[in-house]
């Protein structure tokens, strides 16, 4: 009903199609073979815009002809354009050329089979396609009395270099992550899968932007539904810009008031291509480091790339505490207001007297004490992330004075209540997912709120609400819950345990189509019967 | 679709513990004899069921007993959901003001329960049984830890006089707890969604002897731990019985734990028959969708559910005395009522029944 509601107002103002200021003036224009009105349509094409730069000069033909080239200058290599483009061209001796005494193929095909070998080049006469080719970082060579300019590709411009993942750390296993270039990014990718079978499609999102996204699947294991429904969604999405990941986040998620992330977000090459063996699809945008994995189900938020290289009891030991880790950061804080202002009967009684006699001449009631020292941590890292980074020096110590020591001393919160939070805090930082992570923070003050007002049922009813909420949500049609709810014993092999490597022979079935088989059966460690030296 | 009946387990659970104490020691004897009222009825929704698959309850009522008459079958049951849901949302709120949130006033919880349920109920059968399905793991994982810790405390010399009342009050008593096996009449309405009709009998059955051994432990338990004549005194005696657990200084007040899971237990139970009170009254009126009636028995539910029933006491009686009869009338012998209507009028898929 409210979703109704919103949707509404919120699509009020988009009632009209969608259209750019450009598709009136440009309709699908060709080149001439004059070379005087080409220059004059690409320069009113390009008119302001200071960055595209064109050069006329005469090739060497037997009657001298007019040419010129039009690139970006913010986006092309000089050094490859004089060196291996220009000077290939024009020091060419076309008296040898055989064709072009003949006049048997056209000067552009000669130029594309002869002279440019070593690099991409495609012809173009279409005004709209050469201008994406021009932005894309190509370089358009035009030469009088043809009608088809040639393209050639000579990128090159500043690229942040593939670092060590800054939100996802690990300490085994690889440490690159993506960046913002997408051919880089694919590129990640086909290191690991080195196969005919990952398949990589792309397309242009975002009428101004022009945005690169491409769409990574392994054909076979990914399931044929899923991944056609992400291209009609994706194909759906009509925008002017997209600048991050993020938006493309929102714009196919299934649900669109909810604070849980449906689809999943990473930096990590390495975890992207072991969710593609699950079967899952990659959605790499051009500019963004961080990539979309799609079906995301909530396990998968809790599950680090790194359980997959350690020994795997300690994997799941720690998978478990990561569990424990949701509740506490969910609802620690929710449970000590309960507890602390209704029940104060379920406190052991030894510890009761401690607490009662620190709480005594508090100005607050425990409820605001919780809330007020959460905002302020929420303030906190919140200044943390967005500090430069020399201040944030500074922030981290009058920070850690203000919420610990000091408040206490000037007794305005109990010792009880700086531990909670921080306890919090730190259980927050614990799940591999950020996006996750700031869903729990929003519900945990919402619990704090309930629980001051009902107490341990005002948390149990919230709960239920979040627990309905869950069990509604779906992401690209896979339960959010699964496989705990629907319940899929096989797939419980890497919920809250990551079985070892030889036992999980299967793929999650939901996800996959075909193959679920992930490796031949019995590889389980075996033991020689005699040791090494015995004779 | 999944395993609703499990619902019924989680449900069934905190209720007879009131009630039963009345036969003493041989308490526990009572919910073994209640059994057969839950296999009975499900064995007349099967039957039912297989005469008419993938058919709802209003629409083959409509068919058996004619028009008026079918439809006024259908306000009944509609109006039984709605007292078991009233009743079932008192029983929370009795329980939360009895264990932890003793100051709040009824309504409020009122009002909170029907607010959560109703939340639940906008949603849909599939996320109530989903529900379930995450909950229902933890639900029986704490109560088998209850019952291990329990199993030490245990003083079996209390069970001792056996049969001392003889057998006809503990026939008589199983009524109570019969009713609430009874509510697995719920099915009645849930059969046609169930994805595999045909696995709905032998998970039935499963439900009914898991529910009747997990009631039969809980008793027993109760009698060794506190002891027949105590108990019978306590409006929740498993409460009781969770709070006296104690062993050393590290296990203590473990009630505070089996609380949550408890409640959620009620509040999906709740849930569920909230949703079947709105989907029924929908169906009857011919309504496309049963989300506005959501809304409007919100309000309705919380009233009944506060002023119905004016205090513990005469609730305790209702449950006891008023409402198993009742109950039971409806679980048995309308859906039987039904079933003989519809052998004898022939209607539905062929006469055999397998």
């Amino acid at each position: 009903m409210i979703k109704k509601l919103l949707t509404k107002v919120l699509s009020r103002s988009s009632q009209k199609i969608f259209k750019t200021p450009q598709d009136d003036t440009q309709e699908t224009r060709t080149l001439t073979s004059d070379i005087d009105t080409n220059l004059q349509i690409l320069h009113d094409f390009f008119h302001l815009c200071e960055d595209i730069v064109s050069k006329e000069f005469i090739l060497n033909l037997p009657t001298s002809t007019r040419s010129f080239i039009i690139y970006a200058d913010s986006l092309c290599d000089p050094v490859m354009i004089n060196e291996s483009i220009l000077k290939p061209i024009m020091q060419e001796n076309y008296f040898q050329v055989q064709e072009i005494t003949t006049m048997n193929a056209s000067l552009p095909q000669i130029i594309l089979k002869r002279i440019l070998i070593n690099h991409q080049a495609k012809p173009v006469s279409d005004i709209q396609q050469l201008s994406n080719f021009l932005l894309n970082g190509h370089l358009i060579l035009v030469i009088d009395g043809y009608s088809t300019a040639i393209a050639i590709a000579v990128q090159g411009y500043e690229e942040r270099a593939v670092n060590e993942p800054s939100s996802e750390q690990n300490i085994r296993g690889p440490r690159d992550s993506f960046v913002e270039s997408l051919p880089t990014n694919v590129s990640l990718l086909r290191r690991r899968i080195r196969s005919s079978r990952l398949k990589y499609q792309s397309m242009t999102l975002g009428e101004i932007s022009q945005t690169k996204v491409g769409i990574c699947y392994i054909q076979g294991i990914a399931n044929d539904k899923i991944v056609k429904e992400v291209k009609v969604r994706l194909n759906r999405i009509n925008i002017d810009s997209i600048m991050d990941s993020g938006y493309i986040e929102e714009l196919i998620a299934d649900e669109s008031l909810t604070l849980f992330p449906l689809v999943q977000n990473t930096e990590r090459p390495d975890r992207t291509a072991a969710s593609l063996f699950e079967g899952k699809i990659a959605i790499i945008v051009d500019n963004t480091p961080s990539v979309l994995i799609v079906p995301c189900t909530i396990v998968s938020l809790f599950q680090a790339s790194e359980d997959y290289y350690n020994n795997n009891i300690f994997a799941t030991l720690i998978r478990i505490g990561r569990f424990f880790a949701i509740n506490i950061a969910l609802i620690a804080p929710a449970i000590t207001v309960a507890v602390f202002s209704n029940n104060a009967e379920l406190i052991p009684l030894n510890f009761l007297t401690t607490v009662a006699g620190a709480r005594s001449d508090l100005p607050f009631p425990i409820s605001i004490e919780i809330i007020l020292m959460e905002l302020t941590f929420e303030l906190l890292r919140e200044a943390g992330v967005r500090l430069p980074r020399t201040v944030g020096q500074a922030i981290s110590t009058v920070g850690g004075l203000v919420i610990g020591q000091a408040a206490v001393t000037a007794g305005i919160v109990s010792p009880i209540t700086v531990i909670v939070v921080s306890i919090t805090a730190i259980a927050s930082f614990v799940f591999p997912d950020y996006s996750l992570g700031t869903s729990i923070r929003i519900l945990r003050f919402v619990l704090i709120i309930l629980s001051s007002f009902l107490g341990l049922f005002g948390i149990v009813a919230g709960l239920m609400v979040i627990l309905f909420h869950l069990c509604g949500l779906r992401s690209f049609g896979v339960p959010y819950l699964w496989p705990i709810a629907p319940l899929s014993v096989r797939d419980l092999k890497d919920t809250f345990v990551r079985a070892p490597w030889w036992a999980m022979s299967t793929r999650p079935s939901l996800t996959t189509d075909k193959e679920s088989l992930r490796q031949a059966s019995k590889q389980g460690p075996t033991k020689p019967d005699k040791e090494v030296n015995d004779q | 679709m999944l395993l609703f009946m499990s619902i019924t387990t989680t449900a069934i659970l905190f209720v007879p513990g009131i009630i039963v104490q009345k036969t003493g020691q041989s308490a526990w004897l009572v919910t073994l004899f209640s059994s057969p009222a839950g296999i009975i009825t499900l064995l007349i929704i099967m039957k039912l069921g297989q005469r008419f698959p993938r058919t709802s309850l209003p629409t083959y009522s409509e068919i058996i007993l004619g028009k008026v008459i079918g439809k006024f079958f259908c306000v009944a049951y509609a109006l039984f959901f709605f007292t078991a849901n009233t009743l079932i949302i008192r029983e929370c709120s009795e329980f939360l003001t009895y264990s932890l949130s003793s100051g709040t006033s009824m309504i409020v919880l009122n009002s909170a329960i029907v607010v959560v349920a109703g939340f639940g109920a906008f949603k849909g059968i599939e996320v109530i049984a989903r529900a379930n399905q995450f909950v229902l793991p933890l639900f029986i994982i704490s109560f088998v830890c209850l019952f291990g810790l329990a199993l030490f405390k245990a003083d079996y010399e209390r069970l001792l006089p056996l049969w001392e009342t003889g057998i006809q009050p503990i026939l008589l008593n199983s009524v109570a707890p019969a009713s609430f096996f009874g509510e697995i009449v719920i099915l009645l309405m849930l059969l046609p969604v169930v994805n595999k009709p045909r696995e709905a009998w032998s998970k039935g059955l499963w439900t009914i002897f898991t529910a009747t051994a997990f009631l039969t432990i809980c008793a027993l338990m109760i009698i060794t731990v506190i002891g027949p004549n105590l108990s019978g005194h306590l409006l929740f005696p498993l409460w009781n019985l969770a709070k006296s657990l104690e062993y050393g200084n590290y296990i203590q007040r473990i009630e505070g734990f089996i609380f949550f899971f408890w409640l959620t237990g009620i509040m999906i139970k709740t849930t569920l028959f909230y949703y079947l009170t709105c989907f029924m009254s929908a169906q009857i009126f011919g309504f496309k969708s049963y989300h506005p009636i959501i809304c409007y028995l919100a309000p309705l539910q919380v009233a009944s559910a506060t002023f119905l029933v004016s205090n513990t006491i005469q609730f305790q009686n209702i449950l006891g005395k008023y409402w198993p009869p009742f109950g039971l009338f409806f679980e048995i012998v309308l859906p039987l009522f039904l079933l003989l209507v519809a052998v004898i009028r022939k209607k539905g898929v062929g006469g055999s029944i397998r």
